[in-house]
Formats: C-alpha cells, sequence, structure tokens
C-alpha cells in the first residue's frame, strides 16, 4: 500500500472518492482530507499512468459536482420538503370521512394516529 | 530537564546513603514517576476519511522510553455519511499493528446528522527502553467518516503516557 499526498483547496470527498474509484477500482482504497491536503491510498500493484490519472482526477476535482447518492439524498430531502410544506401545516381534518365508507373512515384515523406519532417523534417525546 | 528513571536500588544493612544515591533514586524517580515520557497531538483541521484499507491518521508521536508499559489514548468527536458505516481504529507501535485487521477499537456511526464519541484508552505491554513511535490509523466499511478537529470546534486528540 502506498500514499499519494496531494494539494487541494475544497473537496467534496465522497464524490473524490467515487470518481477515482470509479477510475482506479481495486487499487485504490480510499482517501483522508485535511481541508488542504488529500492524501489517496493505494494499492502496491498500481501503475504510473494510473498514478497520473489519479493526479488529474484530484487536480479538476469539481466540489460541487454531487455522486450519484448524493443526489438522491438531494431530491429525496426536496421531495420531503415539499411534502411538508403541502401537508404537515395542519392535522388531518376527519371531519370529512365521517358517515362515509367505514373502511376509509378507519383509514383516516389510522393516518391521523400515525401523523401524531411522527410529531412526537420528532419532538423527541 | 527530562526525568530519568533508573531501577529502584536495593538497599542493604549499614549502607550509607549518599547524595548521589538519594538523587538519582529518589528524586530523579519521583521526578520521573510525576513526569514520564509523555506526548500528545491535537489535530488542527477536521479530517475526512473515505479508505476502506488502514490508513494513518493524525500525526504520529515519537518519545523516548524507559522500558515500561504505556497508554494510548484518542478522543474525538466524528460522524459517519450514512447509517451503518464502520470505524475502525488501530494502533502502530513502531510500525507493528497493535490490533490487526480488527484493530484495536470498533464504532458503527448512524449518519450525517449524530455525531459520536469514539475515545478509547489502550494499553501497550512494555517494550525496550528508547524511543518508541506511535501512529494512529484509521478505515471505514464504505462512505466516510469526518474527525472534527480545532477547526470545527472540537478536540481531536491522541496522546500516549509511558507508565
Amino acid at each position: 500500500m502506498k500514499n499519494l499526498t496531494l494539494e487541494l483547496k475544497a473537496a467534496n470527498v465522497l464524490s473524490l472518492d467515487y470518481d477515482l474509484r470509479a477510475a482506479l477500482g481495486s487499487r485504490f482504497y480510499g482517501l483522508t482530507y485535511d481541508g488542504s491536503h488529500v492524501t489517496l491510498v493505494l494499492d502496491d500493484t498500481i501503475t504510473p499512468d494510473q498514478v497520473r490519472q489519479a493526479q488529474t482526477l484530484v487536480a479538476t476535482h469539481d466540489p460541487a459536482r454531487l455522486t450519484p447518492d448524493q443526489q438522491t439524498t438531494v431530491l429525496d430531502a426536496a421531495k420531503l420538503d415539499q411534502a411538508r410544506k403541502d401537508y404537515a401545516a395542519a392535522e388531518l381534518d376527519l371531519s370529512p370521512y365521517q358517515g362515509k365508507d367505514s373502511a376509509l373512515e378507519k383509514l383516516a384515523q389510522k393516518v391521523l394516529w400515525l401523523e401524531r406519532e411522527i410529531n412526537a417523534l420528532r419532538k423527541g417525546s | 530537564m527530562t526525568a530519568i528513571w533508573t531501577q529502584p536500588r536495593t538497599w542493604n544493612v549499614g549502607e550509607l546513603t549518599t547524595a548521589a544515591l538519594m538523587n538519582q533514586h529518589l528524586r530523579d524517580n519521583l521526578d520521573w514517576l510525576k513526569s514520564p515520557p509523555l506526548g500528545s497531538y491535537t489535530a488542527p483541521t477536521s479530517l475526512a476519511i473515505t479508505s476502506t484499507s488502514l490508513v494513518d491518521i493524525l500525526a504520529p508521536i515519537t518519545l523516548s522510553s524507559s522500558g515500561g508499559a504505556f497508554l494510548v489514548g484518542f478522543q474525538a468527536c466524528i460522524s459517519t455519511s450514512t447509517s451503518a458505516v464502520n470505524v475502525v481504529f488501530d494502533l502502530h507501535v513502531d510500525g507493528v499493528s497493535q490490533g490487526g485487521g480488527l484493530g484495536i477499537a470498533y464504532f458503527t456511526g448512524t449518519g450525517s446528522s449524530t455525531n459520536f464519541n469514539p475515545s478509547f484508552v489502550f494499553y501497550v505491554s512494555p517494550k525496550a527502553a528508547g524511543s518508541h513511535t506511535f501512529k494512529l490509523r484509521a478505515a471505514v466499511s464504505s462512505g466516510s467518516a469526518t474527525i472534527y478537529a480545532t477547526s470545527a470546534g472540537y478536540n481531536a486528540q491522541f496522546w500516549v503516557r509511558e507508565i
């Protein structure tokens, strides 16, 4: 195992790790980043071409670029944020369901109960 | 002045206790017990780790010992990128792993929104008197772990003390 330390002003650690793993495969074990330098942990069998490839990836790294997982996380958070705006302003009003289909009324009661449980959990009670 | 440890003398009946002997066996040994070889390092900047193979972290500590054992400690605040990221810490003494592949301490993170304390104290058996280098190493199972340091308002401290 060998280490390669390079200067790097800003990093999206997971994104840089993702790109290096995609490029170097099993010859890249991961990295450490301390805010100014990144240290790549490389297999002893790494070739000079792959070292140059790693150096280029670090030099051209864009911290704003997200990994697919990070993109999914951002999208999920946006969806949840929107759903909270759309539905979480007030508890479910049971009155429109009363006297209707009994199964639907029961379902609405269950939804209201779950809503209250979730709110309690979010408040830490 | 660096304190010097000397194996305590076994006194004989009728033996003259000279100033030199008292200074060496009483004063110097008490000085050593009060201030044994000690090294510490506080990380100035936070450190992110994605390596799935154990890699050196923080700075190594080298001290000159008197042949005793050591206590090694690590104190920090840490978080992981997602839940169920395992973080392994190992210690190298003079290049020799103290915990093997499983390390000497093992923690599981619960995601970026939860910080936790991965601190530990580890006993290292006596080593021959002389210079010894201690290196802290870490790896993650996937994703990343971040050790927060002074730059983020936290303390990440690695220390070694001969006992």
